[in-house]
């Protein structure tokens, strides 16, 4: 099986690079001294619009269709693509109104179902309650299956052995939104997400994990906030291991348009299933890893342009501990990279090192203070499957079906006689969006 | 052309006042004209019919007719559009290429009109658009609106708000974006309208703030209803089924510009599908959970 992720991946990255490539050729620029030399250019007018909006000028982008529209009001693909433009800008009102103006027209198949695709969305958004989520599943094989696993259970030293490892992936989230004001800038949320790997080869290596949100959140012109519960739970080879309990704030400050600062704080009690543990309790140990765990992270996004994002992040772990060797200070980084390709297709690639630094020396389990380095990456490709029509849209449920392939590296190293272990990963999977998705 | 050019080359600084309009080079072009709109500069003694391409310049007047409109594109990329049953006046432009700025104040008598600011305004259009009894003050953004009868018109019915002794000038103004969601690079629009002493600040995308007469203060902001938003809709902007000006249509420009993907997915920029579980997802973003999954804090039995 892992030929064929593997295979398909290729084959996926391939397709979708040479979407991109076709899309940069077919974009001629049309610059503000042309337009304005020849404002009623119809022609002209829509090549600037169409690069206008590609590179998020959506004001520049507006005006030219509006320039269109009234030198010629029956352009009803025109009329469309200033619905898009407006619905962008977040002007709903008008682009509802625009969307009944073209309701005596004639439209093409294509222009009908993106016009009930966008009256919809328009519909929902204008709602008080939203409601959004997505449904994944796939395929995954990984050259060490136990490895990432192996994290949770070396005891002694112990390591699992390196073995492929076939899964099953599915996942699922939903959001639900209530906004308390007229103004939409006040509202309570609740989410909850649930992600499961189940072995179909390979080493029995199962585990789930589910969390639930719950809280409120705020925004300004540049700010937005969120405070609320967070719970947590995962299983490992289909036995309870972990639950997780607290609170998380984070807040949000965006000077303009391309920069964002983030914090965000995280405070969750920790209850641990770990009945092997328990039984030297209190006979040789003072507790279990049963604790807290706080995490604070800054980090930044910044958009490059209005395809390709940049974030990064520094935060700090502190975990506590019944037993205090389990105890740790963990510092941490991570960064991301995300380019949009056209059609909804996206490259996405990003990674964490962590730096674990338990408190105590261990004289029971392990002889040793433990020090490890943790390092995962992320690199994945995805598009809908409406990129791969002609017209790169169907107006339809292609538009929200996203087929993703992913490779994924994990790596740790330890001080100590705990074993060092990586593991390379494939990924394939169908991801659909639905509900308010924006 | 020339002009542009100079302008954005970084040479030319347009500082100009209405007392100086006559030798002033032009500041914007009229860009598009529907049905009955007539211009004339300050020092004119009549009106002439508007023409497409002709420069714009400071202090000139443009007046319009039923279902008519013109839209003045100028230098600083800014776009005014004067809808039906207005008068307007330009009364002020600065534009300087070399510090990325720029100020406009025009003065509505009477009509629609509709405002979309360039670029290089943000922050300095304290005063960009004056009407008989309002000053609105630009922070980045659309802003259109209607003064006299035509605002009592579109306002009729509308919940909350009396047009019930509304005198000369009365003054309806409507924020129409950016949003604070919107996914462009365009700075989020703010508007502060001053009347009667008092200044309300509107920072929410769709909110309108009514004026009923000279010394009166404003009242709002409030969101129009659908049907009010639809009536002054249409003292600006055309309906599918209008007449057209006898340009050759565009054809079938959906496989190309609707349809592209970019346009259609509003989730095109800031989606995430990102690893992380936890520092980057907003409020509202979409994430798909996936691998890694790190359990933190463990190292116990299964």
């Amino acid at each position: 099986m892992s030929h064929g992720i593997l295979r398909s991946l290729l084959a996926l990255g391939s397709a979708l690079f040479a979407l991109d490539a076709g899309a940069a050729f077919a974009d001629a620029p049309t610059s503000f001294e042309t337009i304005y030399a020849a404002p009623d250019d119809l022609a002209q007018n829509l090549a600037y619009a169409r690069a206008e909006a590609k590179a998020g000028r959506l004001l520049n982008a507006a005006s030219a269709l509006e320039r269109i529209l009234l030198l010629s009001p029956n352009e009803n693909g025109v009329r469309l693509f200033y619905v898009a433009v407006l619905y962008r800008l977040d002007d709903l009102q008008g682009a509802k109104q625009q969307l009944d103006a073209l309701d005596p027209s004639t439209l093409t198949p294509l222009q009908k179902a993106e016009a009930d695709r966008y009256r919809a969305r328009i519909a929902d958004e204008r709602n008080d309650f939203k409601f959004s989520g997505n449904l994944a599943a796939g395929l995954a094989v990984d050259s060490n299956a136990l490895g990432p696993l192996s994290t949770q259970i070396d005891l002694f030293g112990l390591t699992a052995p390196k073995k492929v490892g076939d899964s099953v992936v599915t996942s699922g989230q939903v959001e639900l939104i209530q906004d308390l004001n007229s103004e939409g800038d006040l509202a309570a949320f609740g989410s909850a997400s649930i992600y499961s790997r189940q072995s179909i080869g390979g080493p029995d290596a199962d585990y789930l994990n589910t969390q639930v949100n719950l809280g409120i959140n705020g925004s300004g012109l540049k700010t937005n906030w969120e405070i609320g519960a967070v719970f947590r739970d995962y299983q490992l080879f289909d036995s309870p291991y972990l639950a997780e309990y607290g609170g998380r704030a984070a807040f949000n400050w965006s000077p303009n348009t391309s920069l964002t600062w983030i914090a965000s704080f995280e405070g969750v009690g920790q209850s641990f299933h770990e009945p092997y543990v328990k039984q030297f309790v209190p006979t040789f140990i003072s507790g279990t890893h049963n604790g807290a765990r706080y995490d604070l992270t800054v980090g930044v996004s910044y958009r490059l342009s209005a395809t390709d994002t940049f974030s990064g992040a520094v935060g700090y772990e502190m975990k506590t501990a019944g037993y205090s060797p389990f105890a740790y200070d963990a510092p941490f980084l991570d960064a991301n990279y995300q380019t949009l390709l056209g059609g909804g297709a996206y490259f996405d690639i990003g990674g964490e090192l962590r730096y674990i630094d338990y408190r105590k020396f261990d004289a029971f389990f392990l002889n040793v203070r433990r020090e490890d380095m943790f390092g995962t990456g992320r690199m994945a490709i995805g598009a809908p499957l409406s990129s791969f029509w002609a017209q790169k849209a169907t107006g339809d449920y292609r538009e929200n079906i996203i087929i993703e392939g992913a490779m994924t590296y994990e790596e740790r190293t330890s001080k100590g006689p705990i074993a060092a272990y990586n593991d390379l990963g494939f990924e394939m999977r169908l991801i659909w969006k639905f509900g308010d998705t924006r | 052309m020339t002009l542009i050019k100079l302008a954005l080359s970084g040479t030319a600084v347009l500082a100009l006042s209405i007392s100086a309009a006559q030798a002033d080079p032009p500041i914007g072009t009229n860009a598009a004209i529907r049905n009955s709109v007539q211009t004339k500069a300050a020092a004119d003694p009549a009106l002439h019919p508007a023409v497409v391409r002709a420069p714009v310049h400071i202090g000139d007047v443009v007046v319009s007719g039923d279902k008519s409109a013109l839209q003045i594109l100028l230098v600083d990329q800014s776009v005014f559009t004067v809808g039906a049953n207005a008068r307007m006046t330009i009364d002020k432009f600065v534009y300087d290429p070399n510090r990325g700025s720029s100020d406009i104040a025009a003065s509505v008598a009477k009509g629609a009109f509709r405002f979309m600011s360039g670029p290089t305004l943000a922050g300095q259009g304290r005063n960009a658009i004056s009407s008989p009894v309002a000053t609105i003050g630009v922070r980045g953004t659309i802003v259109e609106g209607a003064v006299g009868s035509d605002a009592l018109a579109v306002l009729a019915g509308q919940p909350g708000v009396s047009t019930t002794g509304s005198g000369d000038g009365a003054t309806l103004i409507v924020l129409r974006g950016p949003g604070h969601t919107n996914n462009g690079f365009d700075k989020p629009g703010a508007i502060d309208v001053t009347a009667g002493g008092v200044t309300v600040s509107v920072e929410h995308a769709g909110q309108a703030v009514f004026i009923g007469g000279p010394g009166q203060q404003p009242v709002g902001p409030f969101y129009l209803t659908d049907a009010n938003f639809l009536r002054l809709s249409g003292l600006l902007r055309t309906q599918a089924g209008d007449g057209g000006t006898g340009l050759p249509q565009l054809g079938d420009v959906g496989s190309a510009g609707v349809n592209s993907g970019d346009n259609l997915d509003p989730g095109a920029i800031g989606d995430s599908y990102t690893t992380q579980t936890g520092s980057f997802d907003g409020p509202i973003k979409v994430t798909v959970p996936s691998r890694p999954v790190i359990v933190r804090g463990g190292g116990g039995e299964p």
